[in-house]
């Protein structure tokens, strides 16, 4: 490995064929103390990923040997190690594709270094803490589980049985894209497709809730054709 | 009732077709005889209907001069007739044509049971009614019982009247209301002597005739009867589609075998009385046991199959030399319940050796299914037989004296040699040769005259018909024998081996076309060869009308492989078969006049055009022979479906593979634009955290997100060009989407004052709300570029019609040309620097793509305003 600035920060894997963009990832990268192991294909990525155990792989979708996608399903038979794709492609349906197959979050190039700071931390995040604590607390959010019970600044919010679990499953993803299947899967099963429709109108409700009660971040996004998210801690 | 109950869904079915399918309710005004009162009581009835609003139009009433009648008509708008010229005499009848383009609510047609004249389109009136029906008019019409098919042959012998004009009893099967005139014979007698049925010396003769007493009673008996029989199946029906137990029957099902015999018509008749009576559904079967049919034998059969399908029944031709096994076969397969069958007239020796009758071995395999023999009914047509025997053949029978002429010279010559027992042996060859060649009776003559012969001429004592030893007389009785059943079996071999060669022949025939339409590379090449042999086996011309592709209509211009070139009259009578998808013309129900018959190119699922033929003016069409050429039509449409589809899925396969190749350059394209601009970005940004690079790499920056945001441009609008983009709907509130879109286009509405104006703000919409926001941006961000800061944005929302209509109102400048606004890299000479000039015509783009449309204008005080209006389900929240 070489240039290792410092030895504990993150290893992130970047898998991009464009030397710039790997240029420029790994100097925005380092520059706020993650170590960066880059490569340009496919089969290396995967098996670089194999070998020095990345904790978050950044992955171009387009790369010249294979899919990005596929890249990406072969990676998930043994590793559940956090994927961000980053890619030029910017249609809902390759976005949603590589969600649907294990990807974790999603950002289009070009990309805002800022943003993708953020997400590379929410992911990380979930990687840390796991989705299975029992109060999961987003900014001044906190949603109780065992009790079904959502507070702000301590205060209880009043919300129907299906807003609290629409709510409760962007707080386990806090900060990243949640998809529409992910969403009607975890809140009522399979066999949901008839809910898809009523999805934006429970959000709208969800979002007025939370305005009312004065927060104001984190808010409910909608990822249009893609999902949503509860983001800006 | 122990087992639980089912209704059969088949019914159900049929019945919510019909409710569904629109098609007009037909109630019969039905009496026992003229002047019971029909036309009074329809007529009220019908004037009830117009003071309820119902748009009533009388297509035509006889009012017979009944002062009470005509003053009924007074008030209802009564279509003219049409007059058709018949021979010098000019007739009126229904304008059909004039009705069904005047489409009432609901028509009255007097007297269902006439007979229209020659050159009307259908023959009978209640073909007119029909097709009123399925044009989904309601109709009122009037019926007597003696029209009533399954009871002409009753009608006859209680009134010795033969009934000409009668109505199918599937037409009574359609009607949705019976209504019955009743009125008691006393009563009906003293009208008639009023004069107030028939005028003048008419209502005298017709007193002492049709209308004796008896007879009258007689035909109230069976109105009354019919009528019975109707309300008990309604009830049926009734308790069927409201699922209530009853007592059930068995479904029964009947089953006719019709033969050429006269009889069969009656035989017919009878089943369908019997299986009105049981409530059950029947059906005829013709088998065809290679017995060949003269001429006239045909024709029977054929009329006979055509009347059981007009009497409601099914019709089958099967072939088989055991008619009863074949009877059998069908009935095992069709469920049937009861056979019936006419009583054999066979003498009892032609029993013996055709192995027993129909009769008796139709009884020896029934099993569980039950057997009629019905007596044919001694009637007018018992006479017809005897005339319609073939006739007979001189030449045959010239051969026969020959061939027993020469045997007997030979035998004459040779009896020295061989002996007189030989002579026996030439006889017998002589039937046998004859039976290769000769009808069967002939053979059967010469047979029986050739041992008479030998017994004369060769068997001592010599010219007597005394045989003197035992061995001659046995001799003579195995020669007649063996010879009559060697000439009966020679010749039952012979015609069966005909009729094969008859049934291969049109196998062979459906087999040619059938390659050479299917096979054939070049469709017009196909379908003239196909044309060749449908003309050759019918020694007729066919004409060709396909479907035009782009209109759906049928082309006028017959197909160049036809061989006939219709008049335009022909044509439209192709053009009813089209419409109507049923044969037409010559031979058939509807437009009999016509020179040649149409049918209908259809399968299951299209309609591709029309096949015509026209044959000689002695020719007839057989049933066997319709069948082979509904056949062809069949497999004709299936070709030209084939062909049709073939070239559909060639073009959208080139469709599919340039849409592809764009799709993949486009994905290049995009990913080499914004590549390097994704390293500019990422490199811009790593500059700023160095101090001091200050203004230059802020307008470095600036202009990477606008050249980024043209490359999105570019992109989206190329995008559009090359596929539709996929529409999901989902449940919106009006306010959630407009402000949701606002917010997108925070930066250039920046300063500028938004006032959004919801008329029902927490409304839901079902809609692509992404491809809508998408295509509102871009109009809001227009308003914001285009007009200067701290001027105000107005967005207003409703429903119209069914469709949600934003508009987005600026107080700019205003379009300089609102309608060049959506073309392509159409920019505004006034507008700021910068921008490509797509942003609207992606607007469009996308709003078409949810099928709705797109406006812009420049309003009187200043300002443009768009307008985007998309059709949408729209519902209030629950509370």
């Amino acid at each position: 490995m070489k240039n290792e600035t410092k030895k504990n920060g993150p290893l992130i894997l970047v898998i991009d064929d464009e030397a710039s963009v790997r240029r420029m990832l790994r100097y925005a990268l380092e520059g706020h103390g993650y170590r960066v192991q880059e490569t340009a294909t496919g089969e290396t990525g995967l098996t670089e990923a194999a070998t020095c155990s990345p904790d978050t792989i950044v992955l171009d979708l387009g790369l010249p040997d294979m899919d990005g996608a596929q890249v990406l399903r072969r990676l998930r038979e043994w590793s559940a190690v956090p994927v961000l794709i980053l890619s030029v492609r910017d249609e809902p349906d390759d976005k949603v594709d590589a969600l649907d197959a294990g990807a974790d979050d999603y950002v289009t190039k070009p990309f805002d270094t800022e943003e993708l700071l953020a997400r590379l931390r929410a992911i990380q995040r979930r990687a840390r803490t796991g989705e299975s604590a029992p109060v999961i607390v987003v900014g001044k959010l906190e949603v109780d589980m065992p009790s079904h019970a959502v507070r702000i600044h301590g205060q209880e919010l009043k919300l129907s049985p299906i807003e609290f679990s629409l709510l409760r499953v962007l707080a386990q993803h806090a900060g990243r894209i949640v998809t529409h299947r992910t969403i009607l899967r975890e809140v009522w099963g399979p066999k949901s497709e008839e809910q898809s429709q009523y999805l934006r109108v429970h959000f709208t409700h969800i979002r007025r809730k939370l305005k009312e009660a004065g927060l104001e971040s984190p808010s409910v996004i909608n990822e249009p054709g893609i999902g949503y998210r509860l983001a800006g801690e | 009732m122990n087992k639980p109950f089912r209704p059969d869904p088949d019914a159900l079915l049929a019945e919510l077709n019909r409710q569904a399918s629109q098609q007009g309710r037909l109630r019969i005004f039905f009496g026992m005889c003229p002047g019971a009162g029909k036309t009074y009581a329809m007529l009220q009835a019908a004037r009830q209907r117009k003071a309820e609003g119902v748009d009533v139009v009388i297509g035509l009433v006889e009012t017979h001069g009944r002062p009470e009648t005509t003053a009924l008509l007074e008030g209802l708008e009564v279509l003219p007739r049409t007059c058709i010229n018949y021979r010098g005499t000019v007739l009126k009848e229904m304008h059909l044509d004039g009705l069904l383009l005047r489409k009432p609510r609901l028509a009255v047609v007097d007297e269902l049971a006439h007979t229209n004249a020659p050159g009307s389109r259908h023959p009978k009136r209640c073909a007119d009614v029909l097709e009123l029906l399925e044009a989904g008019i309601d109709v009122y019409t009037t019926l007597n019982v003696q029209h009533v098919e399954s009871r002409a042959p009753v009608v006859r012998q209680v009134t010795g009247v033969t009934v000409r004009e009668t109505v199918p009893d599937s037409v009574l099967d359609r009607a949705d209301e019976i209504e019955l005139i009743d009125i008691s014979p006393e009563q009906l007698r003293k009208r008639l002597a009023e004069g107030r049925v028939y005028l003048g010396d008419r209502a005298a003769a017709a007193g002492e005739n049709f209308f004796r007493e008896s007879n009258l009673t007689a035909l109230r008996e069976m109105a009354l009867r019919l009528t019975a029989e109707r309300v008990d199946q309604g009830m049926r029906e009734h308790m069927r589609e409201q699922r209530i137990a009853g007592p059930w029957k068995a479904r029964e099902r009947l089953l006719v075998g019709v033969g050429p015999s006269p009889f069969a018509g009656d035989l017919v008749r009878w089943t369908r009385r019997i299986a009105d009576a049981l409530d059950a559904t029947w059906m005829a079967v013709y088998v065809d046991d290679g017995h060949p049919l003269t001429e006239e034998e045909k024709k029977r059969v054929t009329e006979f199959l055509a009347l059981a399908r007009r009497l409601g029944g099914e019709v089958e031709s099967v072939s088989g030399s055991r008619v009863a096994g074949e009877l059998m076969r069908v009935a095992r397969e069709q469920n049937v319940t009861q056979i019936v069958v006419g009583k054999p007239r066979q003498s009892l020796w032609m029993r013996l050796l055709s192995g027993g009758s129909l009769v008796d071995e139709l009884l020896h395999r029934s099993g569980d299914i039950d057997v009629y023999v019905v007596r044919p009914e001694k009637s007018a047509e018992a006479v017809r037989t005897s005339r319609t025997r073939e006739g007979v053949h001189f030449r045959e029978w010239g051969w026969g004296l020959l061939l027993l002429a020469g045997v007997t010279l030979a035998g004459w010559m040779l009896c020295d040699w061989v002996g007189y027992l030989s002579v026996a042996l030439f006889y017998l060859l002589m039937t046998v040769t004859g039976a290769l060649f000769l009808r069967r009776r002939v053979v059967l003559v010469t047979a029986a005259a050739g041992a008479f012969l030998w017994n004369l001429l060769f068997v001592p004592p010599l010219f007597t018909f005394r045989i003197a030893q035992f061995h001659d007389a046995m001799m003579f009785f195995l020669l007649i024998v063996v010879a009559l059943v060697m000439g009966h079996l020679t010749t039952r071999m012979r015609q069966r081996e005909e009729g094969e060669r008859q049934r291969q022949k049109s196998t062979a025939a459906l087999l040619k076309l059938t390659r050479s339409s299917a096979l054939n590379p070049d469709m017009n090449d196909g379908l003239c060869e196909a044309l060749d042999q449908i003309n050759a086996l019918f020694s007729g011309k066919t004409v060709l009308y396909l479907r035009d592709l782009n209109t759906r209509q049928l082309n006028a211009k017959p197909h160049a492989a036809s061989l006939w070139t219709p008049s335009s009259k022909e044509y439209s009578v192709a053009e009813w078969a089209f419409s109507n998808r049923r044969i037409a013309g010559r031979f058939t129900d509807t437009l009999p006049g016509a020179e040649g018959t149409f049918w209908p190119l259809q399968t299951r699922t299209s309609l591709m055009g029309v096949l015509g033929l026209r044959l000689g003016f002695e020719c007839e069409l057989n049933l066997p022979e319709r069948d082979l050429l509904a056949s062809f039509a069949t497999q004709l449409a299936l070709a030209l479906e084939k062909d049709h589809f073939r070239a559909a899925f060639q073009r959208s396969e080139v469709l599919d593979a340039s849409n592809r190749l764009r799709r993949v350059l486009l994905d290049n394209v995009s990913h080499e634009l914004r590549t390097p601009l994704t390293a500019l970005k990422a490199a811009l940004t790593a500059l700023k955290s160095i101090p001091q690079t200050g203004e230059l790499l802020e307008e470095a920056e600036a202009a990477s997100d606008r050249l980024t945001n043209m490359v999105d441009l570019l992109v989206d609008s190329a995008r559009l060009e090359t596929a539709q983009p996929g529409v999901k709907k989902e449940w919106c509130e009006i306010s959630d989407l407009i402000e949701d879109t606002v917010r997108l286009c925070r930066k250039e509405l920046m300063n500028r004052p938004v006032r959004i104006n919801l008329i029902t703000p927490d409304l839901l919409v079902l809609t692509d709300t992404r491809l809508l926001q998408q295509a509102l941006i871009h109009i809001i961000r227009n308003a914001g570029i285009h007009t200067p800061a701290g001027s105000d944005i107005e967005i207003l929302a409703r429903i119209n019609n069914g469709n949600l209509e934003i508009t987005v109102r600026d107080h700019g400048t205003g379009f300089a040309d609102p309608v060049r606004a959506f073309e392509k890299f159409y920019r505004d000479p006034h507008a700021p620097a910068g921008g490509l000039g797509l942003g609207l015509s992606i607007t469009r783009g996308l709003i078409s793509a949810l099928n709705g449309q797109v406006d812009a204008c420049n309003r009187p005080d200043k300002g443009a305003e768009v307008t985007v209006s998309v059709p949408v389900e729209a519902r209030m929240p629950e509370a």
